[in-house]
């Protein structure tokens, strides 16, 4: 619009601001049917992975030496097989469910762990903020891969270590996020009312200041939830995550690099499934801003 | 709290985080099962030769006499001897500087490239064409693990359409600027996702502020206000984005450097832990520290002084 | 609306100009990475980064093989790998004690012109043997070595050593300058000066070397005349190399991609016999594998074939001698052990296990073909009763773990760094040689005895019988699987003419009159 429509005409402007208030509505809307696509592909490929056994009958580990590197379709194998002639749809399900473990279950426990260090942080000052965050500041700069190849090789690989080497080294982040709203929350006016009031600290930190700030770290737990499977990915792919003949998408993905000229099948669909899962939890997380923050988007 | 009073502050921080890290990487390196000398004799292990070589590396030294020696000559400027190499530590990683440094940059820019347009233009024309097919675009290349996105584009681009050549940095500007057009792109392709969105949100907020319609009333030309304002606030995420992640891509150079057989730092890190050259391991460890404090310095910086109320929080 | 436009119109011919300018580098010239049309230069892709060009100092393969075309040693290992020929030593007299050699040098000359004296040749032996960690245990038993005049050197010994010439003509002992090498310092070996047949005119021990003809060699003079080792780590990038002509010989192409290869019209892979013998440690404080009829059942569970075929692709040999095929005093007449479950299952029960047992098999993570014999090693062992759990380590931590005597199965291989059996029956076959044969913690007196004794045997059908006997008493005792001998593998372009491996993994000897033609 001109500026001299503007100026001429002020009932134009009050039109062109309930369109906007019509479209903000409208695409919420929208967002939350982004929420709920990202919901739905998510408990597709859970129940895919867990339920595999009742999906397909072949199981993920059996050799069949005499046919591999079966290309897909073709062969009966719908996702083709491996250099051992196993069976990739089947290697693919039950893989998963170690990459959507690791996306829960690593996740979660950094989420809570880094939260909790945060708010503590965020909460006391003085001594308590600077040597938490010091420690927070150490993890940041130490090359992480070096900590979780260190880790790995002291511990041994294996799913479980796989966990513990996420979980010391993903809890930062959280830290960091959580303690920046908690510095900002703790001036806000409810805080000083709740704190006036005389309601003791630990009550205010988790009934007032953590459901407030609480959106911030959800929604970046859901871009770490992809992080880390493909964090485990890696790990896999470096040959420091689940042990043969363990199904993952990340060691299918490393195993099948050698085999990429000739059967790329075997590396290829394996990270189209570590996609499918990220982008879920990319369209919960996007929904869930919107849902938590409206007027943010 | 003024601005530029905490950096003091922030630099003894530095030295504190240093300290941590030379601390945290010596022993954590020297728990690792193999050592240095099983490293060099591998099937020709012997006890008597792997004391030979201990003793020669002065590895046989009580583990806190070592670290006194190595923080010894650390302050000294010099990070030791390299047991793979033969050479300085110091001059290995020197040598290994120039791709990763190339791969960082050339990413960041081109990353910059692909996001700021799209990042802008999103923001601006909410819902429009660019704003939703770049979202369904970033959304998938963001759940792409790099190492596998890198292997993709290598069959495509190098292997079935020959454009790109398939490994190795290349010589002078313009060939570096060729051969690591691949690298660059994989990582910058997922560094641009977080970018664009930034930027957008950035954009949006800005736009929807009460204070831009009082100036729109007030009659000052669409332009202007977004040279202002608009812009002004993206670059403020964009610097936020930047600077964290930044320090995050350092290090992450490690499997595209891998996959596209680049000689950098990344590849250093891995095969030195691999081959149990402590030296080095330590060297690149602290340089990589050094480089993300000093990034989140600058960070910070920056932020303060385009944004006066960032500054404050610094302070904390 | 108008900055945005400016940046969007911006980024947009900054990338159009990237790419064109891509567009036309790679129409315009071979990309910067390509060999000289014509036959003057051979580009070798590595697997592995050098280490370093200083041969005391090598325990990196692939540096080593490079290393053999800079510097010459007193003899050299000929192309078959079970004999020795004349290398700076034209010829040598051993005294009838066998405590004295001599050796006569040729009038060679290193790539700065210099002439190679005997007193390079005494310095760089002795240099080497005192390197500490070094490879001078092998030469425990000279007393002294000495340069008479400029073309003589005499070696004492205090007792007979047979392997002694096998073990001069190894890369460790090969002849650097003295007088450069006591000034220089480690600073030498960045731009080395040898007596072989190339020296180096770059140095990137991560991305390339590049060699070129050494014009004071005194050999045959070399129809190449440079030689680029370029750096690839990553498998595939290598085979794409070889398929896009940039690279003329290709190290170690992964075994699916053989036939694929062998497919390409101009493009094949060459296997080369090597002392690589492919073996399952087995760790006698382990109770059940202490047990002579337990061992003998593994070897009986366990089908060779099938590994050779899922590990190998059919490219190895079944295994039964302890020593690698392809060397002196290999004995051919002991066989592999068949495929029999049932007998193993017979042993097991003898042993005390009728119904197996638990155990576990360390590997290598990222070691393709062992990957592949450990799954079939699961099964095969399941069908006996014996349940093994795959444990994959990262190489030095697997190696660690197989070593401290805590281990159960693990798989290992072993390579000669001579001609000469000493090495590796020391190794092997006896508990006192340094490693605990094989780290398996099996001890016999007699096969210590046996290899101590053929250490100072000089006649060789003597020797022979020896090392048939050690041999004999390693296969019935097996205090480790051998499973197979398995080949190096090389994707070579057919305008390479002449390329050739010996066992030790050598090619210098084939890079003197190896070609490369147009393509």
């Amino acid at each position: 619009m001109s500026q001299t429509t503007w100026a001429t005409n002020p009932s134009a402007m009050l039109l062109t601001v309930a369109e906007r208030a019509a479209r903000r509505t409208r695409r919420s809307g929208r967002r939350r049917l982004v929420l709920l696509a990202g919901l739905a592909m998510l408990a597709v490929a859970i129940v895919a992975t867990i339920g595999a056994p009742l999906l397909i009958s072949q199981s993920p580990t059996a050799l069949d030496v005499l046919r591999p590197l079966a290309p897909p379709v073709a062969s009966g194998h719908l996702l083709g097989t491996d250099q051992y002639g196993r069976d990739i749809l089947a290697r693919i399900l039950y893989g998963g469910r170690i990459d959507l473990a690791i996306a829960f279950g690593a996740t979660s426990v950094t989420l809570v762990f880094g939260t909790v260090v945060g708010l503590v942080a965020g909460y006391f000052g003085g001594w308590v903020d600077n040597l938490i965050m010091r420690i927070v500041d150490l993890f940041f700069a130490f090359p992480f891969l070096v900590l979780i190849i260190a880790i790995i090789a002291m511990l041994g690989p294996s799913i479980f270590n796989m966990f513990v080497a996420i979980w010391i080294t993903s809890w930062v982040s959280y830290a960091r996020i959580m303690r920046a709203q908690t510095v900002v929350a703790k001036k806000q006016q409810y805080v000083l009312a709740a704190r006036a009031l005389g309601y003791g600290r630990l009550r205010v930190m988790l009934r007032h200041i953590l459901p407030n700030t609480a959106s911030a770290v959800i929604i970046f737990s859901m871009v770490d939830a992809i992080g880390n499977i493909i964090l485990a990915a890696s790990l896999g792919f470096l040959g420091l995550g689940a042990q043969p003949p363990t199904p993952e998408w990340g060691t299918m993905i490393s195993d099948g690099q050698s085999y990429i000229l000739s059967s790329w099948w075997i590396a290829t669909l394996p990270g189209l499934a570590i996609v499918f899962v990220g982008v879920a939890f990319s369209l919960i997380g996007d929904g869930l801003a919107d849902v938590l923050r409206p007027g943010d988007r | 709290m003024s601005r530029f009073g905490t950096l003091p502050r922030r630099l003894v921080h530095l030295v504190v985080i240093l300290f941590g890290i030379t601390l945290v990487t010596f022993f954590l390196l020297r728990l690792i099962p193999g050592d240095p000398a099983l490293a060099i004799l591998g099937s020709s292990y012997t006890h008597q030769r792997a004391t030979a070589i201990d003793i020669s590396l002065g590895l046989n030294k009580p583990i806190w006499t070592q670290y006194a020696l190595f923080m010894g000559r650390l302050f000294r400027g010099n990070l030791g001897y390299s047991f793979f190499y033969n050479a300085p530590a110091t001059t290995v990683i020197v040598q290994h500087v120039p791709p990763t440094l190339f791969l960082v940059v050339y990413s960041a820019v081109l990353a910059g490239l692909i996001a700021l347009p799209i990042g802008f233009i999103s923001g601006l024309r909410r819902g429009g064409v660019v704003d939703q097919a770049s979202r369904v675009f970033f959304t998938v290349s963001f759940a792409m693990p790099a190492f596998w996105l890198g292997i993709i584009l290598l069959l495509i681009f190098s292997v079935h359409i020959p454009v790109f050549p398939i490994s190795g940095f290349g010589s002078g500007f313009a060939g570096h600027l060729y051969y690591l057009f691949l690298p660059a792109l994989t990582i910058a392709l997922g560094f641009a996702t977080v970018l664009v969105r930034s930027l957008r949100a950035a954009t949006i907020a800005t736009l929807q502020a009460e204070f831009i319609d009082t100036a729109r009333m007030k009659g000052i030309s669409r332009a202007r206000v977004l040279r202002r304002h608009v812009f002004r606030n993206a670059v403020l995420a964009v610097v936020a984005v930047y600077g964290v992640n930044l320090a995050y891509l350092i290090s992450g150079t490690v499997l595209v450097e891998n996959v596209f057989s680049l000689p950098g730092l990344g590849s250093l890190l891995v095969n030195s832990v691999s081959d149990r050259d402590y030296p080095v391991v330590q060297g690149v460890a602290l340089l990589f520290a050094v480089l993300i404090v000093a990034i989140n310095l600058l960070t910070d910086v920056t932020q303060a002084s385009l944004d006066p109320r960032v500054g404050q929080e610094i302070g904390e | 609306m108008l900055r945005a436009h400016r940046l969007r119109t911006l980024s947009l011919g900054l990338m159009a100009i990237a790419l064109v300018s891509a567009g036309c580098s790679s129409a315009g010239s071979s990309g910067g990475s390509g060999p000289a049309a014509g036959s003057s230069t051979l580009v070798i892709a590595n697997a592995v980064r050098v280490d370093t060009l200083d041969p005391e100092a090598n325990s990196v393969n692939e540096s080593i093989w490079l290393d053999q075309n800079l510097y010459s040693r007193l003899l050299q290992p000929n192309a078959t790998g079970t004999g020795l020929l004349p290398d700076l030593a034209t010829s040598w007299n051993i005294s009838a004690d066998g405590l004295t050699y001599t050796f006569h040098l040729r009038d060679a000359r290193f790539s700065n012109g210099s002439p190679v004296t005997a007193s390079d040749v005494v310095f760089s032996i002795d240099r080497s043997r005192k390197f500490a960690g070094g490879w001078g245990f092998l030469l425990t038993p000279v007393k002294t070595i000495t340069a008479r005049g400029a073309r003589t050197v005499v070696i004492t010994l205090s007792q007979k050593h047979a392997p002694l010439l096998a073990d001069l003509a190894m890369y460790a002992y090969s002849i650097v300058p003295a007088k450069l090498v006591q000034s220089q310092g480690k600073a030498f070996f960045a731009h080395p000066v040898g007596s072989g047949p190339f020296y180096v005119t770059s140095y990137n021990p991560d991305s390339e070397v590049d060699l070129a003809r050494n014009p004071h060699f005194y050999g045959t003079k070399p129809k190449i005349s440079k030689i680029r080792v370029v750096i690839v780590p990553n498998d595939n990038t290598r085979v794409l190399m070889l398929e896009s002509k940039k690279a003329d010989v290709i190290e170690n192409p992964p075994g699916n991609l053989t036939s694929q290869i062998d497919g390409t019209p101009g493009l094949h892979v060459d296997l080369f016999p090597s002392t690589r013998v492919d073996f399952i440690q087995l760790d006698e404080h382990y109770a059940p594998l202490a047990k002579l009829a337990v061992r003998e059942a593994l070897n009986y569970a366990i089908d060779r074939s099938a590994i050779v075929k899922l590990a190998y692709q059919g490219d190895a040999i079944a295994g039964a001698s302890f020593m690698p095929y392809k060397m002196q005093y290999f004995d051919s007449s002991i066989a592999p052990y068949p495929y029999d479950p049932a007998k193993a299952r017979q042993l097991l029960a003898q042993a005390g296990y009728p119904h197996g047992f638990k155990t576990f098999l360390i590997t290598v993570s990222g070691d393709i073909a062992g990957q592949a014999e450990a799954v079939v090693v699961k099964s095969e062992l399941a069908q006996v009763g014996i349940t093994v759990s795959i444990q994959s380590y990262e190489l030095l931590t697997a190696y660690a773990k197989e070593d401290g005597g805590h281990s159960e199965m693990g798989e290992r291989y072993w390579t000669n760094d001579i001609i000469d059996p000493d090495e590796v029956a020391t190794f092997g076959a006896d508990c006192q040689g340094g490693a605990n044969a094989f780290n398996s913690y099996w001890c016999s007196t007699q096969a210590n005895n046996l290899v101590s004794q053929a250490r100072l045997e000089l006649n060789s059908a003597r020797r022979q019988a020896l090392y048939d006997q050690i041999q004999q008493i390693v296969y019935a005792q097996s205090p480790f699987i051998v499973t197979d001998y398995s080949p190096y593998r090389y994707g070579v372009g057919s305008w390479v003419k002449g390329f050739h491996v010996t066992p030790l993994g050598n090619y210098d000897l084939s890079l003197e009159t190896l070609t490369v033609g147009q393509h």
